[in-house]
């Protein structure tokens, strides 16, 4: 028991100085012209590339299956890139923060160092979403020779991304705080990235799986984050909605619980053996 | 007298992983391993009053930082007690917060592509501080530290000396009771570590602030500490005013003669403890140790043999006295 009396913050203090570390990012991301333009510039590239690639094989009749086409192809790649090239790399940032050692000056503030960091990428997120949802998806209708055949699906695509993105955000947070019992988080964070090709669809639907490795993929995070999304442009049922919004909410609330055991547990490390 | 600061037998104690070299070492500590420990601070005792600077001094591996990190709240003590500002710091390290401030030499709190202006205002809605009374205070410390110039310059635009400016108004916003500054002019050049020590000096005195100052720097603790606390290997060497500590530990002195002649000739040989230190034209610094010559012996000796146009006796620089000082506890062992 401390016998000290300290006047209380005023109520509101935690949810304003989150919003504060919010703006912060996002002034941050505004700050950084290049990256916006190095960003989208690789999302145009990516989906030029790719376009042209499934141009040829459905000319050639490499895939051949009814439901899909060249057209919806590129749109699937828009949308899963959409969310995976907004989400900031907040893994890095956690991990130069635990090496440098400024995580220990983080954790004197009176605000969660891992609630601050989060609303910082959050921050940096929102502004990223909307130039590369602007950006990237209007190349993608070029590229495409125009909208995905149920242009609706698009309009679902907007409240999916954010889902998607924050759990993406959660999970590269997760990522980077094994920075406080490893040496190096990049091997964690490339497994991590194999999960988003193989089992989340990043590159091609999960429809084209085989059976058992989409089956398997839907118990994961990775479906719902990024075949989810991306399968949109395809035109979704509403069962199909449902299942990822569904799905999705499960695996962040799955998120928030392990990050904050594992954000305790590992300054529980920090307080007994030092930074 | 308020106390700020209270500790009472802290100790504390790292456990430390073995690993032997090589692969078979690799395997080895895959399993169970072996620990060492380590005692980085031991059965310190210590209390400072409220606006008392105090400089914490030691070799690397002291325990100086361990302290710090101790009392604002980031690690546990193996043992012990501590109080900061009646707070128990590892157990109410977020209330604490918003009474000490910071200030890590090699860390900083400002974001690298902002202006220093957006970490303020972040700081603010951390520390809850009203929009008038931060106004109030960044107004007071723009003048006071002459850092309105930079305040809408990405800190990455910023030299060493600018940020350490802007990272000292950044710790001082919330008007903290309490400033840890560890290493604080670190890699800073002479001019730009005046400035801060003045600054850092003036703040504390106008605020009433109570200091803990690390510094492997004894310009430090002598421009802006009243008090010095020496560790060495995590035990208490030394707690006196820096006035008592030279009064304690010189037993030189440091005399500088300007003469009218280009080479001072002096018989050092009749003076015992006399000794030339530095010879240029018409200047010569000499160190005498007073226990064999009294400094007013010496003073007439070069009174008598040359035309002198000048003359500074000094005490010796402060890191020699902290020298003599771990010379002392390597010789007798750790004193209390």
């Amino acid at each position: 028991m401390s016998g000290a009396t300290a006047a209380a913050p005023s109520p509101g203090h935690a949810l304003r100085a989150t919003f504060a570390f919010a703006q912060l990012g996002a002034r941050q991301e505004r700050a950084g012209f290049a990256a916006w333009a190095g960003r989208l510039g690789f999302y145009c590239v990516i989906l030029l590339i790719f376009s042209r690639l499934w141009d040829v094989i459905f000319a050639e009749r490499l895939l051949d299956d009814p439901r899909f086409s060249a057209s919806a192809f590129v749109w699937y790649l828009a949308l899963t890139e959409w969310a995976t090239l907004s989400t900031p790399q907040i893994w890095m940032d956690i991990e130069a923060d635990v090496r440098s050692g400024d995580v220990a000056q983080r954790l004197c503030r009176p605000v969660s160092y891992v609630v601050g960091k989060l609303a910082e990428a959050a921050g940096a997120l929102l502004p990223r979403l909307v130039v590369l949802g602007g950006g990237g998806l209007g190349f993608a209708a070029i590229v495409a020779g125009g909208l995905p055949q149920d242009p609706r699906g698009l309009v679902w695509a907007i409240p999916i991304v954010v889902f998607a993105a924050l759990l993406q955000l959660l999970s590269f947070t997760i990522v980077g705080l094994t920075a406080l019992w490893l040496d190096e988080v990049g091997p964690v964070y490339w497994i991590w990235q194999k999960g988003m090709f193989l089992l989340g669809g990043l590159m091609v639907p999960l429809a084209i799986y085989p059976d058992v490795v989409r089956e398997v993929a839907w118990w994961t995070p990775f479906a719902p984050m990024l075949n989810g999304l991306g399968r949109l442009a395809f035109g979704a049922t509403t069962e199909e909605l449902v299942q990822t919004f569904v799905a999705l909410a499960f695996w962040i609330a799955v998120a928030c619980v392990v990050l904050s055991w594992q954000f305790r547990r590992g300054v529980r490390g920090l307080e007994t053996g030092g930074g | 007298m308020d106390r700020a600061i209270e500790l009472d037998r802290l100790t504390k104690t790292y456990r430390v992983r073995e690993r032997a070299p090589g692969l078979r070492g690799a395997i080895r500590a895959l399993g169970r391993g072996s620990w060492r420990e380590v005692v980085a601070v031991r059965d310190l005792d210590l209390a400072i009053d409220r606006g008392e600077r105090v400089a914490f001094v030691g070799p690397n591996g002291a325990g100086k930082s361990t302290t710090i990190k101790m009392l604002s709240g980031i690690l546990h003590p193996t043992s012990g007690h501590a109080s900061v500002l009646g707070f128990a710091p590892w157990r109410e390290r977020q209330r604490l917060g918003f009474r000490i401030g910071t200030i890590f030499g090699q860390r900083t709190q400002l974001w690298y592509h902002l202006p220093p202006r957006d970490t303020f205002e972040l700081l603010r809605h951390v520390y809850d501080v009203s929009a008038s009374d931060h106004a109030t205070r960044l107004d007071r410390y723009v003048e006071r530290f002459e850092i309105g110039a930079l305040l809408d310059q990405p800190v990455r635009q910023l030299s060493l000396g600018q940020r350490m400016r802007c990272e000292i108004v950044a710790a001082l916003l919330h008007a903290p009771e309490i400033l840890f500054l560890d290493e604080p002019t670190i890699g800073l050049d002479v001019d730009a570590k005046a400035v801060i020590r003045d600054l850092v000096r003036e703040e504390s005195e106008r605020a009433g602030r109570t200091l803990l100052f690390t510094s492997h720097d004894t310009g430090d603790m002598e421009e802006v500490c009243d008090r010095v606390v020496v560790i060495h290997e995590g035990r208490l060497l030394l707690d006196e005013s820096i006035a008592s500590l030279r009064r304690t530990f010189i037993g030189r002195k440091r005399v500088t003669v300007h003469t009218g002649e280009e080479v001072l000739n002096l018989d050092c040989g009749v003076l015992p403890g006399v000794e030339i230190k530095d010879r240029q034209p018409h200047r010569t610094t000499l160190e005498v140790e007073l226990a064999r010559t009294p400094v007013e012996r010496l003073v007439s000796a070069l009174a008598r043999s040359a035309r002198l146009t000048d003359l500074s006796v000094e005490d010796p620089p402060m890191d020699e006295i902290v020298r003599a000082i771990y010379r002392r506890s390597s010789a007798t062992g750790v004193a209390s």
